[in-house]
C-alpha cells in the first residue's frame, strides 16, 4: 500500500493553505502545514486515511500562545509530515484521539508537562505523573525564559500565521 | 477465547496487579489487570515509575552536556538514539562527519542491536518459563560487550558519538576482535535455532499469541521488529537511509501473521543480518579522521529538525528546536516503546494471563525509554 503524495499534499491543502515541502534532508521531515485548531481533527482524520501513522506529538512553549506538533510518517513510501498548529486562547485543542487511538497517551503526557486541555480526549488524566504532581507543568518555561515565535521560526517563506489563531491573539 | 465474559456476575470478576516490582515488566511498570478467572478484561499500564524528565535536563543545558542523557533511556541499545541526536545537531549546524566515523558509528550501533536482542531473547524464554537461555545470552552479549567497552568506555550507557563524528578511533585490536565475534555468534545462532525455533511448548506459547494487524500499528505509531514480524517492511535504515547504510547490503526480515512467534523470528534474523552489516563495514571502511573539528561553542541556529534512526525497538525521532543559543529551545524524544507499549490495552483484551506475559515479553519493552 504505496502512499500516493501528491494526493495526500492535494488533501492536506484541503484542510490548510499554509503547506510548504522543504527540501528533503534539511530538517528531517518532507511536508510542513500550519493548522488552525478546528482543522486539526479534518487534518488527522486525512492523515489516517492515507494511512500515515502517528509518530508523536509535542508542544513548544512559544509567546503568545503554545504551538503543538505533530509528526506522521508512512510505513511504505519515505514521507515526514510536521503538522503546527497553535493552542486556543483558553489553552484548548481538539484531541486526535478518536481518529488515532496512540494519540490517547501522547496528549496525556502534553497536559502532564504543559496543561494543554485535549477536547474530547476519552479520558485526560495524568500519564506520567502521580496524582500528587500532576499540577507540576514541568516543560513551561518561566515568563523571562519565553521566546516569541518569531524567534524560533524566523523565516517562515510563504507562510502566513492561520486565521482564527489571531482571534485568540 | 469465550465471548460475553463481561456480562458474567460481578463478584467473578477481580483486580490483578502486576508491578510495579515484577519479574515480567522488566523494569518498573505497572500494569492493572481487571481479571474474570484466568482471561483478561481489561488492562491499564502505569507508567512514570522512572520518569527523569530528560527533555527539561536537554533544555537546560547546552547541548553537548545531554549527549550522556540519550544513553540512559534505551539503556539497552543507547547507539541509536545517540545517532538520532547528533544527527539532529549536525544537521542545524552543517557540521560534516567524515566518512570513517560514519562507518565506526554504524558497526558499533549494529554490535548494539544484537547486544540489545540477545537480553530480548534471553528476557523472552524467561518469561515463558524457559530459565536456561539467558544464562547462554548473556554470555554471548559479554563477549560482544568487552568489545563495545574497550570502543565507547562503558558496558552499558555507552557515550561515543559526537557531532562531527565519533570521540575516539579504534585501536588496532578491534577488527579481529568483532571478526572473531561475529564468527562466534553465527555458530550460536544454530544452537539456539535447534534449542528454541521448533520448541514445541515455545511454539504453543507464541504462535497466534497477540496478532497485531496493520490498521493497528498505524493507530498507535508501532515500529520495529514489532511492526515487522506483521509483514510490514518498515525500517528506517531502508526507508530513510542514513549514515552508510545505502551502501551496505541487508535484509529487512518480516513475518506474516503478526503473532509473538513472528516478532521472534525478525528480530533472530535481525541480528543475523545485523553481523552481515558488520561485516560488509569492516571491508568498506576507509581510513581517515573520525572527527571533524568542531568549535568549542557552536550555536544552533533558530528553527528545528528532526531526526530519525532505527533502534532496536524501532522508530527513534529526535525533534530539536533552537533558538540561537547553545542550548536547545525544545528537545523532544521519540522512542518507540512508548508507541508499542500504549497499544497494549487494545491488543490484550480477552486474553489468557499466561498469554498476556508472553505478549508483553514480546514486545521488547524498555521502560526507562518509556518513562524518560
Amino acid at each position: 500500500m504505496a502512499l500516493d503524495t501528491g494526493r495526500l499534499v492535494t488533501d492536506i491543502r484541503a484542510c490548510s493553505q499554509n503547506v510548504a515541502e522543504p527540501q528533503p534532508g534539511a530538517c528531517g521531515y518532507t511536508i510542513e502545514v500550519h493548522l488552525s485548531p478546528d482543522q486539526v481533527q479534518e487534518c488527522a482524520r486525512s492523515m489516517y486515511d492515507h494511512g500515515m501513522y502517528l509518530v508523536f506529538i509535542t508542544a513548544v512553549h512559544v509567546s503568545p500562545v503554545p504551538e503543538v506538533l505533530y509528526q506522521f510518517a508512512h510505513f511504505d513510501t519515505p514521507c515526514r509530515v510536521l503538522v503546527r498548529t497553535s493552542v486556543q486562547s483558553d489553552g484548548k485543542l481538539p484531541s486526535i484521539a478518536p481518529v488515532y487511538r496512540g494519540a490517547d497517551w501522547h496528549e496525556r503526557e502534553i497536559h502532564d508537562f504543559y496543561g494543554i486541555v485535549f477536547e474530547g480526549h476519552p479520558h485526560l488524566k495524568p500519564l506520567i505523573f502521580a496524582r500528587e504532581d500532576r499540577k507540576m507543568r514541568p516543560l513551561l518555561k518561566r515568563d523571562e525564559l519565553v521566546k516569541e515565535r518569531s524567534a524560533l521560526w524566523p523565516d517562515e517563506t510563504g507562510l502566513t500565521a492561520p486565521e482564527s489563531d489571531d482571534a485568540g491573539r | 477465547m469465550q465471548a460475553g465474559k463481561k456480562n458474567k456476575p460481578i463478584h467473578y470478576r477481580y483486580f490483578l496487579n502486576m508491578g510495579p516490582q515484577h519479574p515480567s515488566t522488566h523494569g518498573v511498570l505497572r500494569v492493572v489487570i481487571g481479571m474474570y478467572g484466568e482471561y483478561v478484561l481489561s488492562i491499564e499500564p502505569i507508567i512514570g515509575y522512572g520518569h527523569r524528565m530528560h527533555e527539561k535536563m536537554g533544555e537546560s543545558r547546552p547541548w553537548q552536556a545531554f549527549l550522556p542523557n540519550t544513553a540512559r533511556m534505551d539503556y539497552a541499545c543507547a547507539l541509536p538514539h545517540q545517532h538520532a541526536y547528533v544527527r539532529a545537531i549536525e544537521r542545524m549546524t552543517g557540521v560534516a562527519v567524515p566518512e570513517r566515523a560514519e562507518y565506526l558509528r554504524v558497526i558499533t550501533t549494529e554490535l548494539n542491536r544484537v547486544v540489545s536482542h540477545l537480553l530480548w531473547l534471553g528476557a523472552f524464554l524467561l518469561d515463558l518459563g524457559a530459565f536456561t537461555p539467558i544464562l547462554y545470552t548473556f554470555d554471548d552479549r559479554e563477549h560482544i560487550l568487552d568489545i563495545l567497552e574497550n570502543v565507547t568506555g562503558s558496558r552499558l550507557t555507552h557515550c561515543y558519538f559526537r557531532a562531527g563524528g565519533v570521540v575516539q578511533d579504534v585501536d588496532d585490536s578491534f577488527e579481529p576482535a568483532v571478526r572473531a565475534c561475529i564468527k562466534r555468534m553465527r555458530s550460536r545462532f544454530e544452537m539456539y535455532d535447534k534449542l528454541v525455533t521448533k520448541n514445541i511448548i515455545f511454539i504453543k506459547r507464541t504462535k497466534d499469541i497477540g496478532i497485531i494487524d496493520r490498521d493497528m500499528a498505524v493507530r498507535y505509531g508501532v515500529t520495529g521488529p514489532v511492526l515487522r514480524g506483521s509483514g510490514i517492511a518498515h525500517d528506517i535504515r531502508k526507508a530513510e537511509p542514513y549514515s552508510v547504510y545505502p551502501e551496505l547490503d541487508f535484509d529487512v526480515p518480516t513475518g506474516q501473521n503478526g503473532d509473538c512467534y513472528d516478532r521472534y523470528l525478525v528480530r533472530v534474523e535481525e541480528m543475523r543480518q545485523s553481523l552481515r552489516i558488520i561485516e560488509q563495514a569492516l571491508e568498506r571502511m576507509p581510513g581517515g579522521d573520525v572527527r571533524t573539528k568542531t568549535p568549542k561553542k557552536l550555536n544552533l541556529p533558530p528553527g528545528d529538525v528532526t531526526s530519525t534512526t532505527e533502534g532496536a525497538r524501532g522508530d527513534v525521532t529526535y525533534y530539536v528546536a533552537g533558538d540561537g543559543t547553545e542550548t536547545p529551545y525544545r528537545l523532544k524524544v521519540r522512542s518507540p516503546c512508548f508507541s508499542n507499549l500504549s497499544l497494549l490495552e487494545e491488543l490484550c483484551e480477552d486474553m489468557l494471563l499466561a498469554d498476556l506475559i508472553a505478549t508483553m515479553g514480546s514486545l521488547d519493552l524498555v521502560i526507562p525509554e518509556v518513562d524518560r
